[in-house]
């Protein structure tokens, strides 16, 4: 799953090396939830809703799966932030994977900023398989936050 | 013993100026820094001030020629980047007890020896180590039952002897031979008298200190490979290295391989045999599963294999390990029977 | 002094009496240290060797620590069954062992918790720090607490309790262990004031900058030794993820943003099980202030989830569980 990652920031990296006249562009990595909301993101993409280019997808089976290493290891590899979504409360295709989730990603969130990490660059959604333009929505919303706050600095590694 | 080539003094009153001198030559110093209550070897300000009351530092100086964390080298996309291992800027180490220069002298024969260790080589190289003998040694120090002693020369170019009025600084190698000629417009030639006084403090600091019966430990050792007095330890280790991390003499590292993206790096990083994964194959099998094997391979390691690898047992008695223990393990209770 | 010397001749009778009676293989308590105003643990086998056991306030190690690797599995012959131990227990290790007995670390039935009364156990940097670069050659901790430090080559000096004590133990809510198979000496009062997390809240009404610069300020203090996860009796992870290489999470040495991501991966995982008994604290070698940072965890548990670890061994572990009207203010809306 790293190594996947690593991959793809590669080809973003040279991007944004060639362009570097250019407003700076926000590196988000979204975890989606492969019942719920990666459907809900394919339904925004098959509708033709426009939403900017500057998120990566991970699906995983369930919110539940999120371990919270993964939002750290991508913090730490330079992802400016990231976003996590899962099925509605009550919806999960497991049951009661995002219901566990949702209380380690209450307690992770504000850990995260306690320390002093802005608040914007972990974010949490819910986002159905039907919620194709909300999808887009909570995006543009999660970008034009990440945006305000500007390139990470806090918790990357550097060589 | 290396043999004390010329003893000089200054007054305290003007070893600032001769500090101010050294920086002026080009050298780095590092003397004793005070944090709170702690004292530690760090780089002295523009006034300094120089106290050495106190037992001994906090942390073990192999920090400076054998660094937590080393880069050996850096990569990118397949090439090697030039010169990612600078030589550090020459520099003087002042402060040091006799015990940790003794460590320093142990070093050189695990990295100085062939093969020679590049890094440990451009460090040592380019230091000067000026010792302060001890006057007022801890009840957790134990040196001269270990091959050293609080005057000890092993390991140091100058050693300091505070005699009330005037530091006496006796240079014990070549190196520090040199560097004293450097500064003889500051310095005067010690008198008879003087030599006298400084012999005397360092054998009243040496008869304050417990003798425990470490005679022929080596070759005890090696016979007490199976004997059950590393129960009692072991049950009560909890495996967190901190004894290796303080002691001055531990040695042993890790090499890893960083990457990000395309560029990478080859880093060299301080290892402890008390952790787990240490000595973990990649099959799976541990040849030391438990924490009995791991404590005793270290003091086996300190004290009879260094010995049969190096001639010297590898412990200085700077007591650290024992004072920083969180469950008191205490190397002097395991090894004296 | 006498109540102490009392409580520690309980304790070794009640120690003898358990041996003679075959109820247990091993018992773990402290025995006097080799260094002045210390104890060590101690692992006592049979009813003759319980005159080494003592009980004062210089007992501060959490002896829950090695039960873990005792009733481990791991490279056991298949014949092997669990040994019979009884642990000396303070009110924080006797959380401890609730909480390890809950993660199935330490089989109930296995285990006897014999309880003390604790009043605080003497935190020694605080003690060095009074002492101002002598040494200490002995002490002795009176009835309300007073700790009486002899020093090598000079007078006496007596420090009061609230002086001298771990700051885990000042306003400690339960200096009793909750569950307990033997009390030796008298319960203490009833429970404690609540654990009072008002430095926690001062540090979050802190601007994002000012919290960040504290947390790189006392993390830059690691030296990365595992200390603070080896005394830890909740961090029995056969392969602690720092180390793992199946991913490689983060790197080996000092750099700060893999000691940083240690520290909070690693608090992290003590969500819901972390019964702040301060053996982190005490075992770090670089007077990191950790309990700035895992109290806040505390707090947000019992602020989020109303729950509070090692109290009880039926109730189940917070992030195990969940309630439908859990809080998700946090949730991103559109």
């Amino acid at each position: 799953m790293t190594k996947m990652k690593t991959a793809e920031k590669q080809e973003t990296t040279k991007k944004q090396e060639e362009t570097p006249a250019e407003e700076w562009q926000p590196r988000i990595v979204a975890f989606l939830c492969n019942w719920c909301s990666y459907a809900g993101a394919d339904l925004a993409g098959v509708s033709r809703i426009q939403y900017p280019p500057n998120v990566r997808v991970i699906r995983v089976p369930c919110s539940g799966r999120i371990n919270p290493l993964f939002i750290l290891s991508a913090l730490r590899q330079g992802i400016d932030g990231v976003l996590v979504s899962g099925c509605h409360p009550g919806d999960c295709h497991y049951i009661s994977g995002n219901l566990v989730a949702r209380r380690k990603f209450a307690l992770l969130k504000n850990w995260l900023e306690y320390v002093g990490i802005e608040a914007e660059r972990v974010q949490f959604s819910w986002v159905s398989a039907a919620e194709g333009g909300r999808f887009a929505q909570i995006l543009q919303k999660v970008i034009e936050s990440v945006k305000r706050v500007g390139p990470i600095q806090k918790l990357t590694k550097k060589l | 013993m290396p043999e004390i080539m010329i003893a000089k003094t200054v007054d305290k009153k003007k070893f600032a100026d001769l500090a101010k001198a050294i920086v002026s030559r080009g050298y780095r110093l590092y003397g004793p820094v005070r944090n709170g209550g702690e004292v530690t070897l760090g780089e002295v300000g523009e006034e300094p001030e120089f106290d050495f009351d106190y037992r001994n530092f906090k942390m073990s100086p192999k920090e400076f020629f054998l660094p937590q964390s080393e880069v050996l080298c850096r990569f990118c996309r397949g090439e090697l980047a030039e010169d990612a291992a600078p030589a550090p800027q020459k520099r003087v180490l002042l402060g040091l007890r006799p015990c940790d220069a003794r460590a320093i002298w142990l070093l050189d024969k695990v990295f100085l020896e062939e093969p020679e260790d590049f890094y440990y080589k451009q460090k040592r190289e380019n230091t000067v180590v000026i010792s302060v003998a001890c006057a007022n040694p801890a009840t957790t120090c134990f040196c001269t039952s270990v091959g050293g002693g609080p005057a000890a020369a092993e390991g140091s170019d100058i050693l300091l002897f505070d005699l009330g009025e005037a530091f006496l600084l006796e240079a014990v190698s070549e190196r520090g031979e040199e560097f004293l000629n450097q500064f003889s417009k500051m310095t005067k030639d010690a008198t008879k008298k003087q030599v006298a006084q400084k012999k005397k403090i360092a054998e009243e600091a040496a008869s304050r200190m417990e003798k425990l019966p470490l005679d022929g430990v080596a070759e005890r050792l090696a016979k007490a490979f199976d004997s059950d007095l590393w129960e009692a330890p072991s049950q009560k280790c909890l495996g967190c290295g901190i004894c290796t991390y303080f002691c001055p003499t531990c040695y042993c590292f890790d090499v890893t391989d960083e990457t990000l993206r395309e560029n990478g790096r080859r880093v060299r990083t301080w290892d402890s045999c008390m952790y787990s994964p240490f000595t973990l194959h990649a099959s799976g099998h541990n040849p030391r599963p438990s924490q009995k094997e791991r404590v005793r391979q270290r003091f086996m390691h300190k004290f009879s294999y260094a010995v049969d690898n190096s001639g010297q047992l590898f412990c200085v008695g700077c007591g650290r390990c024992i004072v920083n223990c969180p469950v008191n393990i205490d190397l002097r209770e395991v090894i004296a029977p | 002094m006498s109540e102490n010397v009392k409580m520690s001749d309980d304790l070794k009778a009640v120690a003898k009496k358990l041996f003679e009676e075959k109820k247990i293989d091993l018992l773990i308590g402290y025995e006097k240290g080799t260094l002045p105003l210390r104890t060590t643990p101690c692992f006592v086998t049979s009813a003759g060797d319980c005159d080494r056991l003592v009980w004062d306030g210089f007992c501060s190690n959490n002896l829950a620590v090695y039960l873990p690797r005792l009733f481990s599995r791991e490279g056991r012959p298949k014949d092997w069954r669990p040994p019979r131990v009884a642990v000396v227990a303070k009110g924080c290790d006797g959380r401890s062992l609730v909480g390890l007995v809950k993660e199935k670390q330490a089989p109930r039935d296995n285990l006897i918790i014999v309880g003390v009364p604790c009043r605080g156990v003497v935190d020694l940097k605080k003690v060095q720090a009074a002492l101002d670069g002598k040494e200490p050659a002995g002490g002795e901790i009176a009835e309300d607490g007073t700790l009486t430090v002899h020093v090598d080559g000079g007078k006496d000096i007596r420090l009061g309790r609230d002086e001298v004590i771990f700051d885990s133990c000042k306003g400690c809510p339960h200096p009793d262990a909750p569950v307990c198979d033997i009390r030796v000496g008298q319960e203490l009062a009833e429970k404690q004031a609540e654990a009072d997390f008002g430095d926690i809240a001062d540090f979050e009404a802190k601007s994002s900058q000012e919290r960040w610069d504290a947390f790189v300020a006392e993390i830059s203090k690691c030296i990365r030794c595992y200390a603070c996860r080896q005394a830890c009796p909740n961090c029995y992870c056969t392969t602690c993820f720092a180390e793992q290489t199946q991913p490689r999470w983060i790197g080996v040495g000092k750099d700060l943003t893999e000691v940083m991501i240690y520290h909070l991966g690693r608090i992290f995982h003590q969500a819901g099980r972390c019964v702040d008994c301060g053996a982190c604290v005490r075992a770090c070698p670089m007077d990191i202030d950790l309990r700035l940072f895992t109290r806040k965890i505390l707090k947000d548990v019992k602020e989020l989830f109303g729950y509070e670890a090692g109290v009880s061994l039926e109730e189940p572990p917070p992030l195990c569980t969940f309630k439908m009207e859990d809080d998700q203010s946090f949730i991103t809306e559109p």
